[in-house]
């Protein structure tokens, strides 16, 4: 089934990055977006909901954790799987992003490896 | 050591067999696959060196051995593509295992302390090579790191005068960040690395265990300096694909960060002027100086970030050349409409119609020039940055103010301010501005204060800069000025006039040639800047009250107001703001003096008189001056007449340089009238010049 993939992140060259990454993995997104904070991901989410949503976590206006808070109030965005990419590794902030609603927990620095394999479960 | 020696020596079997290798032979392929698969399995098995770098490492084997695989399933399509990309993978390979090895620590070394997550530190950083797949992406990381500065920048000034700021504190921290990973991903090793102790010691900041004044903040500005320095080298060898070297003193920056951020810094050089942040904080006048240049940063930062689709970057060459093509418009717009009003008068249907195409035309062209228009906010930063710094230098506390920057100007305008205004501030903290003890001598606030201003005034700009120095000296300049003989000893001078002195070349009052200012660059070179920007410069001094300093420029440099006037059947274009008054000369007030030159005495004031007719070698035109009109043109005590026909009227001219023509004394440009035909502009200060030397045109 074709997939649909937001990539929310402060930085567009970071954004341009994931997104070589993802394609380096070999995933394919018949649709992909691009969001620069938590509100402008939320307003897109609101009217195009996606399959996946990769979210960075340090953002200026709306941070990744309140996006995921939010995400999960979207009627729309009940089955969007959303999975945070971050540089915070400490396993607290994981947990509680987690048990927020995110579905998975990419470490920055990233590799095309590790994105085959946090987001192949949710390819099918 | 023996696992890098072997991965050392893989890379260089790896490095040896690509050029050879033939991408129809499968044994060949096989061989080199498995090369790659070592390689990859050693950097997995190297300890203690860089995360980021093992990874990249990693990957890169990982997917050189999988292209080798597609040319093994007989990808022969692309098979040269693919040996390509083979040899820059191990060419990075090579670099980086370089670097991995000097970022491992030797067995002797203590291990690092588990608290801080910084890589141990690697003593020297590889030149590198852009990899032409990569060039894209970190073309886009330039231009982005460069937001993140500016605003980081901003953002650390503002941070002056309200250390603790949380708000701010993180945007600093975010921009450090983003650039951290980001240029870790692109492979630039020395960036990563500098933005990645800045914000560490930013998080220290933020955890409230370090307060961002004295060191810690100098060296948060010393590394935005460094990092502007490796964008600005990493862009020369984007464009011209060479090797980017690290900076010589960046190790030694990214130490010192590292010790302050770690608190190994000696308590005695951790605040060098504490008195003078006591002091701002106490000052309510800056408080909303200082909210006011925060807000429109802050703004500029979200807007970078977030709004990504709602601005795109035109290069100003595209610019330019709309603005050119839109003059072109108007210009051919103008010729219709007037051919119009002569052949077409009865039919009134047209003539609306080709009235309300002027209308559009003329709002077009206001619009494309105000695409040129740019807030002088960037200029008043860096001025902010410089005050800062020189202040510190000279020991000499100076509160900044700055107001209206939002006020926008040709961008050409802006880029060309900069010089200028950096040359009088260095004035202002140098020779303007008083030591504490002698403000405090002087019953004056130990600080000083300096003002920056812009605003809009009557179609022009002003840029005014303002101090509460000891004002200028009159006898100083006076004495300096026969010294140097630009004036006789006894010679009388009004105020303007001595003032007018410190903008002829050469004058310098500096009695010691100081490390901010008097470097033998004048307010001559000023003057001459402001001048070719058609703008004007003016001073007011009080002594002990300080000076004051405005800058008038108009609002662009494509478009001047002209004066037309005829001689003989030419038309020139006297730009407006040199016009002084125009007049039909009585005979007596006309004189020739010794060298046939001519003069007009106009109200007890000699002026020389120039006949453009023969400056330009003009037929049939008027000869006699008391036939003919005069204009008075020029500023100050620097004024002449022109001798011309007719004045005809007023109109706003588009300025086209005449290319190829190079400096032509008496014209600045020329510009395509309404009726298709060209006419000169006139360049006043070059024809008062010609004045002084009457042979030249007589």
């Amino acid at each position: 089934m074709p997939k649909s993939l937001m990539i929310v992140d402060d930085s567009a060259t970071m954004r341009k990055i994931i997104m070589r990454t993802v394609r380096m993995s070999g995933l394919e997104f018949d649709r992909t977006e691009e969001a620069g904070n938590g509100v402008e991901a939320i307003e897109k989410l609101k009217t195009a909901p996606v399959d996946i949503v990769l979210c960075d976590i340090n953002m200026p206006e709306m941070s990744g954790t309140e996006m995921v808070k939010q995400a999960r109030q979207l009627p729309n965005c009940k089955d969007t799987k959303i999975i945070m990419v971050s540089t915070e590794s400490s396993q607290e902030l994981i947990d509680s992003i987690l048990a927020d609603g995110a579905n998975g927990y990419i470490t920055k620095p990233f590799t095309p490896e590790r994105f085959q394999e946090k987001l192949a479960p949710f390819m099918s | 050591m023996d696992k890098n020696l072997n991965l050392t020596e893989l890379i260089e079997q790896a490095a040896g067999k690509i050029p050879l290798l033939d991408p129809q032979d499968s044994k060949d392929l096989q061989e080199i696959a498995q090369v790659f698969k070592q390689i990859e399995s050693a950097i997995k098995e190297l300890s203690g060196c860089e995360e980021a770098g093992r990874l990249q490492g990693e990957t890169l084997a990982h997917l050189g051995a999988e292209q080798i695989e597609k040319l093994l399933q007989a990808d022969t399509e692309n098979s040269d593509r693919i040996l390509e990309e083979l040899t820059q993978a191990v060419s990075r390979l090579q670099t980086l295992s370089q670097s991995l090895f000097q970022s491992a620590p030797t067995p002797t070394a203590a291990p690092a302390p588990a608290s801080t997550p910084t890589p141990a530190p690697a003593d020297e950083f590889q030149p590198i090579t852009i990899v032409q797949e990569d060039a894209p992406l970190v073309q886009d990381f330039i231009n982005e790191s460069r937001e993140h500065i500016e605003s980081a920048e901003s953002a650390l000034l503002t941070l002056e005068s309200d250390p603790t700021s949380t708000e701010t504190l993180n945007q600093i921290f975010r921009g450090f960040h983003t650039i951290k990973g980001m240029a870790g991903f692109l492979n630039l090793t020395a960036v990563n690395r500098l933005a990645h102790v800045a914000e560490n010691l930013l998080d220290r900041a933020r955890k409230g265990t370090l307060t961002m004044v004295g060191l810690a903040g100098n060296l948060a500005f010393a590394a935005i300096d460094m990092l502007k320095t490796m964008l600005k080298d990493l862009q020369t060898g984007l464009t011209q694909n060479t090797p980017v070297l690290p900076p010589t003193d960046l190790t030694d920056l990214i130490r010192r960060i590292q010790d302050c951020a770690e608190g190994k810094t000696p308590p005695e050089t951790q605040e060098p002027l504490p008195d003078v942040r006591q002091d701002v904080k106490l000052e309510p006048i800056l408080q909303p100086e200082s909210s006011a240049r925060t807000a429109p940063a802050a703004s500029v930062s979200a807007d970078a970030a977030g709004a990504a689709r709602q601005t795109i970057k035109v290069s100003t060459k595209r610019l330019d050349d709309l603005i050119n093509m839109t003059g072109e418009l108007a210009v051919a717009q103008l010729m219709i409409s007037e051919e119009v009003s002569k052949t077409c008068h009865t039919d009134s249907d047209l003539f609306r119609k080709v009235a309300g195409q002027s209308k559009i035309v003329r709002e077009l062209q206001e619009l494309s020039m105000a695409m040129r228009m740019i807030p002088i906010q960037g200029a008043f930063q860096k001025m902010a940055r410089l005050v800062r710094d020189l202040s510190q230098k000279a020991a000499k506390p100076v509160i900044f103010q700055t107001a209206g920057e939002e006020t926008e100007l040709d961008r050409t305008i802006v880029d060309k301010i900069t010089d200028p205004l950096i040359h009088m501030l260095r004035n202002s903290i140098d020779h303007g501005i008083e030591s504490p003890q002698e403000r405090t001598q002087k019953g004056k606030n130990p600080q000083g204060r300096i003002r920056l201003a812009a605003y809009h005034q009557a179609g022009s700009i002003v840029i005014e800069i303002e101090d509460d120095g000891r004002g200028l000296n009159r006898e100083k300049i006076r004495k300096k000025a026969v010294e140097k003989g630009l004036v006789s000893e006894h010679q009388e001078l009004s105020e303007e006039e001595i003032f007018g002195l410190i903008f002829r070349p050469g004058f310098s009052t500096a009695d010691q040639v100081t490390d901010i200012s008097g470097r033998g660059v004048g307010m001559d070179v000023v003057k001459k800047n402001i001048e070719s920007l058609n703008g004007k410069i003016e001073i007011r001094s009080a002594p002990d009250k300080g000076t004051q300093i405005s800058i008038r420029l108009p609002l662009t440099l494509a478009i001047i107001d002209g004066q037309i006037i005829t001689i003989g059947s030419q038309r020139y274009i006297i730009p407006i703001n040199a016009v002084i008054q125009s007049l039909r000369p009585a005979p007596d007030q006309i004189s020739t003096i010794q060298n046939h030159s001519q003069v007009v005495i106009i109200r007890g004031q000699l002026h020389p008189l120039i006949p453009l007719y023969k400056l330009f070698g003009i037929a049939g035109a008027v000869q006699e001056p008391d036939q003919a009109l005069l204009v008075v043109v020029g500023e100050g005590s620097k004024r002449c007449c022109l001798q011309v026909d007719d004045l005809i009227g007023q109109q706003q001219v588009v300025i086209k340089s005449l290319r190829g023509l190079g400096k032509i004394k008496g014209v600045s440009g020329g510009a395509i009238m309404g009726d298709g035909r060209i006419s000169l502009i006139l360049d006043v200060p070059g024809l008062i010049e010609l004045a002084q030397d009457p042979a030249a045109y007589l």
